[in-house]
């Protein structure tokens, strides 16, 4: 019985081709703006997570407050900047395995005589050496990683090797930072993102000799001991840098905070972004559906004449209600299901673009398939709650009266 | 006794039947007793205003009276619900219509096969019976074809073979030859004519007495009474 009305709605439809394609569009706009905003969204939630993860939950990262989590450039040029002291402080903390600090600058670099600023970053060649190397995945495509002593030797990324300068750079080279000469010991294996293939890495005494401030640290990270509860040691190191510095609680012009906060304040800002997406969407799905509503009213009204004939040859009630319901639902779910396929496409070309232009692999879109099933099954909900209204106008009509109707 | 009763197919009794017109009652039966036995074939006549599309209406249970009863293959029609009287009235009457009434987006056999799916036969036995009633109204050959590829005889062919395809205890035609020329409407009438040896129950609503003489019976309406034949 099912597929008999379906075959009937199916006709109807393809009867007003033009009208259902239009009525379609009005569902797919907003399903395709969901499905690909929403798989971006949550491509690059997987990325962050699957760094966060790399980095593991054990440990804690220290900033400067006005150093937000995605800048720990910002971190090294407010007022109150972390230093050297700091790292002791928070080494001498109980809980805490080892610590170490980060430097981050940028600046000019020149190879071939041919100048572009990047980042630079410190190298820890201190019993944070590991900790420094886990935290930025540190692989090498060739040459060799940058030893105690080294202070003109310098790790740069895969992109600085190929690709940053018009030329290709290769291990033995000499390259210039901020006007002094430095060799190339080794080139990483790319990390995926372009902002970390075109760093530069070299000792960190020398970094801060360049920038001549021998104190300062962008960041530090902490490996929290075995056996320790990461939130108990960040509580215990903010408590001592508070004192150490003087300041009340509330007061802290540092943050402290461990991996898992850091994932979970992540997590917080995409459950915004992603109730926005859903909010727009569901504004236009509902601007759709009214589309519908209006589609199938017509719909009724012009086949009165036919739903008359229906029922003089035997249809109930019910048999109009359920063409009619079937039509709407299926208005809605083809609509949803090119705007799915338009949504992927739209997606995978976003991720594709940003691979190309900006060397970014944490914008690759996820397509989860709750997500795919949940725009079909939604957007058919919306098709059939659209065509109650009409399709019950319909069935109700008297069959005396529908006849009659021209 | 009960022979007498089951020779009765459709039984009006005492039906009256007003519409409104804002506050003003429009009587359009005044009290109409009608008994249409099996295979009979009857004509019903009158003048346009004269209450004749209002009793067809009542014949074929599409409405339902203000008054009075009507009883389908014995079945008071108030007794029924909705969806019931929808079941009886599919299988027990089949309507032709003046003005053909198909379901332009469909073809031929899709138009006959309609009135078998509200019946809940299955697709091979629907496809099977419809092919065989459109060749047996000489459409064989026209089985794929839309209406609006038919001429107005091959379409009051199709509406004739939608009706038959349920094998209905009475056909109930409205004016069936109003919209077409005089050779082709006595040619559906021949078909009637035909149907109605065979054993049919056939009602007709006409105006033209060359239509209404194919009847045994006529029936003539006027001013919402029947004034000869009840």
């Amino acid at each position: 019985m099912f597929f008999d009305y379906l075959r009937l709605a199916v006709i109807n439809l393809t009867h007003r081709k033009l009208r259902s394609i239009l009525t379609m569009i009005g569902i797919f706009i907003g399903i395709a703006a969901v499905v690909a905003l929403i798989s971006l969204g949550q491509g690059l939630q997987n990325a962050i997570t699957a760094q966060f993860q790399q980095l593991g939950t054990n440990k804690i990262i220290i900033m400067s407050s006005a150093g937000s989590i995605t800048s720990p450039v910002a971190g090294s040029i407010v007022a109150h900047p972390l230093t050297k002291h700091d790292l002791d402080v928070v080494r001498r903390t109980r809980g805490v395995d080892n610590a170490g600090g980060v430097l981050v600058k940028s600046g000019e670099v020149k190879s071939k005589d041919e100048g572009k600023n990047t980042f630079i970053y410190g190298y820890p060649l201190d019993e944070s050496k590991k900790l420094f190397e886990e935290n930025i995945g540190l692989s090498l495509k060739e040459g060799r990683k940058i030893k105690a002593g080294d202070r003109y030797g310098v790790l740069v990324g895969r992109y600085i090797a190929d690709g940053f300068f018009k030329h290709k750079v290769r291990v033995g080279e000499s390259i210039e930072i901020l006007g002094k000469s430095f060799e190339i010991v080794g080139i990483m294996n790319s990390q995926g993102n372009r902002m970390d293939d075109s760093a530069i890495y070299l000792n960190i005494e020398t970094v801060r000799e360049l920038f001549n401030d021998p104190e300062i640290i962008s960041m530090i990270i902490v490996q929290v001991q075995l056996g320790s509860k990461p939130s108990e040691v960040a509580e215990r190191i903010e408590k001592k840098m508070r004192t150490d510095r003087n300041l009340e609680k509330g007061q802290e012009d540092f943050a402290v905070q461990t991996t898992e906060q850091l994932l979970s304040s992540f997590n917080t800002i995409f459950s915004i972004v992603q109730a926005l997406i859903i909010g727009i969407a569901a504004i236009s799905l509902l601007v759709g559906g009214i589309g519908i509503m209006n589609t199938m009213y017509t719909s009724v009204l012009e086949r009165t004449k036919e739903i008359g004939i229906m029922k003089a040859i035997g249809a109930r009630n019910r048999d109009i209600l359920f063409i009619f319901l079937i039509e709407s639902g299926l208005l809605g779910l083809v609509g949803g299901a090119i705007g799915a396929g338009i949504g992927v496409g739209i997606g995978m070309a976003v991720s594709y673009g940003a691979e190309k232009a900006l060397g970014s692999s944490l914008l690759v879109a996820a397509f989860p398939p709750e997500l795919i099933i949940g725009a079909l099954a939604f957007s058919f909900l919306i098709g059939t709650l659209s065509g109650v209204l009409p399709a019950r106008q319909a069935a109700k009509l008297r069959p005396v009266e529908a006849l009659r109707y021209e | 006794m009960a022979k007498l009763v089951s020779d009765v197919i459709i039984g009006l009794k005492d039906v009256k039947k007003s519409y409104w017109m804002g506050d003003i009652e429009v009587p359009a039966l005044r009290g109409v007793s009608l008994t249409i036995k099996r295979a009979e074939f009857v004509s019903i006549m009158g003048p346009s205003g004269s209450g004749k599309s209002t009793l067809m209406n009542m014949i074929g249970s599409l409405d339902v009276p203000t008054d009075g009863k009507v009883f389908l293959d014995g079945v008071d029609i108030s007794s029924l619900g909705e969806s019931e009287l929808a079941q009886v009235r599919g299988k027990t009457i089949g309507f032709v219509f003046q003005k053909f009434n198909l379901i332009t987006s469909m073809n031929a056999v899709e138009n006959v096969c309609l009135p078998l799916i509200f019946l809940e036969v299955s697709e091979g036995e629907r496809i099977e019976r419809a092919v065989k009633v459109l060749e047996q109204v000489g459409l064989g050959h026209r089985l794929e074809h839309k209406p609006t590829e038919l001429s107005g005889g091959e379409q009051q062919r199709v509406a004739l073979a939608r009706a038959l395809v349920v094998e209905p205890e009475v056909l109930l035609a409205d004016e069936p030859t109003g919209n077409l020329d005089s050779k082709t409407g006595h040619e559906i009438m021949e078909v009637l004519s035909e149907l109605n040896e065979e054993g049919k129950t056939i009602v007709i609503v006409t105006h033209e007495k060359d239509i209404a003489k194919y009847a045994e019976r006529k029936v003539m309406i006027k001013d919402g009474s029947i004034v000869k034949g009840g």
